[in-house]
């Protein structure tokens, strides 16, 4: 057992035991603990196997920096063992390694494979045969062991949420300058979000012997008035929107300030066999002691390049562990820490560091040296320790992607010897180590001077208090300096593989390989590599192969630069970005009723309808026989109104509509400036001022916007209202649609009171209706518009009155047959964006006579002088063999137009449609030739409507 | 002008005919367990079987009421004139931004030249009425439209009532952006949307009727997941507001 006595600021709750399994064995461990720190108390070392060589993988930086501790969680592949806290009853098991973590046979791949399988192997290897590589991948997948997802898609679907948050100022990290941000704007009377990733805000005061200052600082905040959410990432930075997932629910905060307190990154060293269990960040080792009581090694050795190493030795010699010796690449430091590490009587050899780890399974010694430039082991120099845990630690690099992302630039500052975003965009403020103020001062009042600035820049307090922190902040003496790493260090026979990124176990070789095969930039290395491309995102592994890179190219880190910054900044599940689906649906207030009488219900646009009622000849055959009824409240209609109502419907439709008598109807097609048709439908003048105009369904909103954008341009005395959702719309067509609203009012419905092409507003079964009497499909019919609080009532009525009759609901599918057996256009399927009024042989309806000018008026002129080009014409084949719509009219062998409508007419017997022709072709009685898929087929030009022709029964 | 087959409020009995005003999404709010109930000639969901649960949803987490029933009549006109006639018929005029409950009815300023007028139903058709009088004794430009069938309205209220919102819009509902009697546009569901806040804790959402069944999934579907509930109009206040939320400019 490693568990040690209690610690100051253990997490763990050690009255309260959780129980779970791992590989099917029982684990215990407290409530507190990480699926990681149970197990390590009670002794597993070996938590995963790597990616590529199923090399034995352990705790590295207890912060879930590597991919070296991804457990599988039930049926959850992919958790992080040292982030994610133990339940009761979980079921873990190890990944990618097979058939225990102790013995993966795939091993082999390091053993014996390692020359034949350098950077981009399977690029090469694995492209002959192309018609394998299906199967390659499958292998190729397995091998990489990526966890086991959950076998059918209905299972792998959980809840996601989104939800959204506003705030003042945004607060990125709840470290120590996080936290002092936080109470810096919240004092000043900003409203406050802090989100830390941690579960508990604190950041490394937590685990660095200040844990209690965290805390109290984490209260001042909340009493503040902060509102602090823990165990939530920032995933990136989207022009002033941070999505921060916690749980199952991913927050979009949008702040008007952001300050990023993001702070910093230990950086391993490299030298060979870096990656046993064993060997350890600084950050890692200490973790597991002051949070969850571990001892992290019996014997440990330490290799820093800075101050953090020397901490961690003092921090493990406290907890009992014995440190054998302090590697400090630094030759000359000397301070509070080398004096104490001195007073504890630890060896402390200046200027050396580690040159090679040793160990099979687990790290059993490691060699010390001096090095030169290159990282090479001085001869001679080199001293061999047993130790079960090498502590190591490289330096730090500021946690700065979510600066990058918003658009800073990161330079490297040679006396930090990382990274440091400069020129952050306006409103975005830097604290704490992100801004190179890693000491604890220095990151207190940077964290102050960005809450107060960002607080003042909401127009909140005087700016004292930003002022002040600067001043505190100019005067703090410069920070303990740290060694510049080679890119990699080793001993002159080292044979071991050193490691660059643990996550995609790209070696140092891998590099030299990379670049020696002209991927000498780190953007080409990193693709060809895979370098940094894991799940922890280069965390770890991005300043190793920036330095390895520019080793090799002999550019300056500097010149060689870094990768570009892209969300998500932590590995989320896919649902995170999804969210809660929302797909909008409009439906008419009748669409209910259409269910129940088992309608086929499919998309029209943004709209559900029935497309029908489970048999379209019948309903189509009530309408023509009998009378049938569809629910057409999808149409766009709108209030038009106003003295100059009149005169603003001549300047939009191409005809004239002023002189429109009261109750009466008028089609009319609506054209851009280019005269090209955008839209029909029909104008009923409802009184002297007020119009009730219909549109296409799809075509509603387009209208309405293009009506109202020409009214603040024209400022006529007219206002539009849509209506189109506050109406229900239903054709009542067929012979005997008199006969059966005869039943439902007293009006007039005589061809002498309610003739063609009138409007009138009458009462039906009570409900106050504007009665059209138009025939879209083709047999006499009243479209019926009345409020849609009424209109399931209204749609019961008529078919129960219309039961004598035989009445049928009919969908969108038998209505389209019975428009084209009338040859009447869909705009947007039978025209498209270069369709003019004279080519849709729809040249009566334009009036180029007309007192006023109108849309698309000029361009339609230039098309009456210039002819037809192409036109659209009906056409018809014997026999049932419908050409798809879409099929190419054929000319002479070549495509020359093509077939926009087309269905099958049992009324007629034959095969009908439309189709764009060239106007030479497009004469009545003329041949077509319409070639789909395998077939061709000879049509015959129709003009007209195929179905009587002359409106005999549409006006009977 | 008259533009009665706009008002389901027109239907009459006739004859044997007895229209019914009902609700675009009833068989949702059946299925969930509504008890459906004639109030003022609408069919409205009254409760949901436990009226008292309903209630302390709304004082305790977030009830989701439809109010398809309430009344809306859109007043078209210049500024001026929109300011005299709704001083006229109710004594106030609301600014942009916001809304004033006055004479029985929230005035809710739209555009400047576009104001919303929301009654119970019972007083709808009288308010159209006194609209419509007090534009025909105007010589601008005035529409009254009653768009009660255009719009419909879910409350939604409840001290969890601005997270159910957080789950569908984007929306800053915090007190400072958006004060008591607030009322603005933006797209709510990915749907556009209007938002009155009549109480601290109580939104009447506004929006076409022809999206209310999505509507309804999706703001049951947050609230449920935050404790909330469907709720009948009797566990609401006038208006649909919370119990005590209606206040009087």
């Amino acid at each position: 057992m490693s568990r040690l006595g209690p610690q100051p600021a253990e997490r763990i709750d050690r009255s309260k035991k959780v129980k779970f399994k791992f590989d099917g064995k029982s684990v215990s461990g407290f409530e507190g603990d990480t699926i990681a720190s149970a197990l390590y108390a009670q002794g597993q070392r070996i938590f995963s196997r790597s990616f590529k060589y199923h090399r034995p993988r352990g705790i590295v930086s207890a912060s879930g920096w590597t991919a070296n501790t991804l457990v599988q969680d039930g049926e959850w592949p992919g958790i992080r063992a040292t982030t994610e806290r133990a339940t009761e009853g979980m079921q873990v098991k190890h990944m990618n390694a097979w058939p225990s973590l102790n013995f993966d046979v795939m091993r082999a791949s390091d053993i014996f494979g390692g020359p034949f399988m350098p950077a981009g192997f399977y690029y090469k290897t694995f492209i002959w045969p192309r018609s394998a590589w299906p199967l390659y991948e499958k292998v190729l997948r397995n091998a990489a062991g990526l966890g086991v997802m959950k076998k059918s898609q209905a299972h792998r679907e959980w809840r996601t949420d989104y939800r959204r948050r506003h705030c003042d100022v945004l607060v990125i990290g709840g470290g120590i300058a996080g936290l002092s941000a936080a109470i810096a704007a919240a004092r000043e009377g900003a409203d406050v979000v802090l989100i830390d990733e941690d579960v508990e805000p604190g950041g490394q005061l937590l685990w660095q012997g200040h844990h209690e200052q965290a805390r109290k600082l984490a209260e001042e905040a909340k009493a503040a008035g902060v509102e602090i959410m823990s165990n939530a990432p920032a995933l990136g930075y989207f022009d002033g929107m941070v999505p921060v997932w916690q749980g199952s629910t991913l927050h979009q905060i949008r702040a008007q300030r952001h300050v990023a307190a993001t702070g910093s990154i230990e950086q391993p060293l490299v030298f060979p066999n870096n990656d046993l269990p064993g060997v350890m960040l600084s950050t890692g080792a200490i973790k597991l002691a002051a949070l969850y009581a571990l001892k992290p090694g019996e014997n440990a050795v330490i290799a820093t390049t800075g101050d953090r190493g020397l901490e961690a030795a003092l921090a493990l010699h406290a907890v009992g562990v014995n440190v054998a010796a302090v590697a400090d690449l630094l030759p000359n430091r000397s301070n509070e820490l080398t004096a104490a590490i001195e007073a504890a009587g630890i060896q402390l050899l200046r200027g050396m560091t580690v040159v090679e780890a040793t160990g099979n399974k687990h790290l059993k010694g490691c060699t010390l040296a001096e090095i030169d430039a290159k990282g090479l082991a001085k001869a001679g120099t080199e001293e061999r320790f047993d130790c079960d845990l090498l502590v190591v630690s490289g330096g730090t690099v500021p946690a700065s992607s979510l600066m990058l992302q918003a658009g800073a630039k990161a330079k490297f500052n040679s006396e930090t010897n990382c990274f440091l975003p400069e020129n952050p965009p306006p409103g975005i403020h830097p604290a704490g180590a992100v801004a190179g103020k890693e000491e604890l001062d220095a990151a207190a009042l940077s964290g102050t001077l960005a809450g107060a600035r960002a607080a003042q820049e909401c127009e909140f307090g005087d700016g004292s208090a930003a002022n002040a922190a600067a001043a505190a902040l100019e005067a703090l003496p410069a920070p303990s300096p740290a060694a510049p790493s080679p890119a990699y260090q080793r001993t002159a026979t080292s044979k071991g593989k050193a490691f660059l990124d643990l996550d995609e176990d790209v070696t140092t070789k891998d590099m030299k390989y990379a670049i020696e095969e002209g991927y000498d930039s780190i953007e080409l290395s990193k693709r060809y590599t895979t370098v940094t491309m894991g799940p922890s995102q280069g965390r770890i592994s991005q300043l190793p192969s920036v330095r390895m890179v520019a080793d090799q190219t002999g550019l300056s880190i500097d010149e060689t630069g870094i990768t570009t910054a892209r969300p998500p900044w932590s590995t989320v599940p896919l649902g995170a970005w999804a969210g809660r689906p929302f797909t909008p649906a409009k439906r008419s207030a009748i669409h209910a009723r259409q269910r129940e009488l088992n309608s086929h219900v499919k998309w029209a646009g943004d709209w559900r309808r029935a497309y029908d009622y489970g048999d379209v000849k019948a309903e189509a055959a009530a309408v023509h026989n009998a009378v049938g009824m569809i629910d057409v409240s999808t149409l766009g209609k709108m209030i038009v109104s106003g003295p100059e109502a009149g005169k603003f419907l001549d300047r939009m439709y191409t005809n004239r509509l002023s002189d429109l008598k009261v109750g009466r109807i008028r089609y009319g097609i609506l054209g851009n400036d280019a005269g090209r048709i955008t839209d029909d439908g029909t104008v009923c003048r409802v009184s002297e001022d007020s119009f009730l105009v219909t549109t296409t369904s799809a075509g509603a909103d387009a209208v309405e916007r293009w009506f109202t954008w020409w009214l603040a341009a024209w400022e006529m005395e007219v206002h539009v209202t849509d209506v189109t959702q506050g109406l229900c719309a239903i054709n009542v067509a067929g012979p005997k649609a008199r006969d059966l609203l005869g039943k439902l009012t007293d009006a007039d419905l005589t061809n002498d009171g309610f003739g063609y092409l009138d409007g009138h507003q009458i009462q039906i079964a009570g409900v106050q209706c504007l009665a059209m009497r138009i025939g879209f499909v083709g047999e006499l019919g009243y479209e019926i518009h009345y409020p849609a609080a009424c209109g399931q009532y209204l749609w019961d009525q008529v078919l129960e009155a219309g039961a004598e009759y035989g009445i049928k609901p009919f969908g969108l599918e038998p209505q389209r047959i019975l428009r084209l057996e009338k040859a009447h256009i869909i705009v947007g399927q039978d025209t498209d964006s270069e369709s003019n009024a004279y080519e849709s042989q729809m040249g009566w309806i334009v009036k180029l006579d007309k007192e006023e000018d109108f849309m698309g008026k000029w361009a339609l002129e230039r098309a009456n002088e210039r002819g037809m080009i192409n036109t659209l014409v009906g056409f018809k084949i014997d026999g049932d063999d419908v050409p798809i719509e879409g099929s190419a009219v054929v000319v002479d062998g070549q495509p020359a137009g093509r077939v926009t409508s087309s269905r099958y007419s049992e009324l007629l017997g034959q095969s009908i449609g439309l189709a764009w022709v060239p106007a030479e072709h497009g004469k009545d009685g003329g041949s077509l030739h319409i070639k789909y898929g395998d077939k061709s087929q000879t049509a015959t030009v129709v003009h007209g409507a195929f179905y009587d022709p002359d409106q005999e029964r549409l006006r009977s | 002008m008259s533009l009665k087959f706009l008002s389901a409020d027109e239907a009459q009995v006739q004859g044997s005919f007895t229209p019914l005003l009902q609700s675009n999404i009833e068989a949702e709010l059946v299925a969930a367990g509504a008890q459906i109930e004639e109030r003022d000639g609408w069919r409205v969901a009254a409760n949901y079987g436990d009226t008292i649960a309903e209630k302390k949803a709304c004082a305790e987490s977030v009830g989701v009421a439809d109010l398809s029933s309430l009344g809306i009549t859109e007043l078209l006109a210049n500024p001026a004139v929109i300011e005299a006639i709704t001083t006229g018929v109710a004594g106030t005029a609301a600014k942009l931004g916001e809304a004033v409950f006055a004479g029985g009815a929230w005035w809710c300023t739209v555009k400047p030249d576009r104001v919303l007028a929301m009654t119970a139903p019972g007083d709808t058709a009288s308010l159209r009425g006194r609209l419509e009088a007090a534009a025909d004794a105007r010589s601008e430009l005035t529409s009254v439209t009653d768009l009660t069938s255009t719009l419909t309205t879910f409350s939604v209220s409840g001290p969890l009532a601005r997270d159910t919102f957080a789950r569908i819009t984007a929306l800053d509902l915090r007190d400072r952006e958006f004060p008591l009697q607030g009322f603005q546009p933006g797209s709510i569901g990915r749907v556009p949307g209007l938002l009155l806040r009549q109480g601290s804790d109580s939104f009447l959402h506004t929006f076409g009727a022809a999206s209310a069944q999505y509507m309804w999934e999706s703001v049951i579907d947050a609230a449920e997941d935050l404790g909330g509930r469907a709720v009948g109009i009797d566990a609401l206040g006038p208006l649909g507001g919370a119990v005590e939320a209606t206040t009087n400019a």
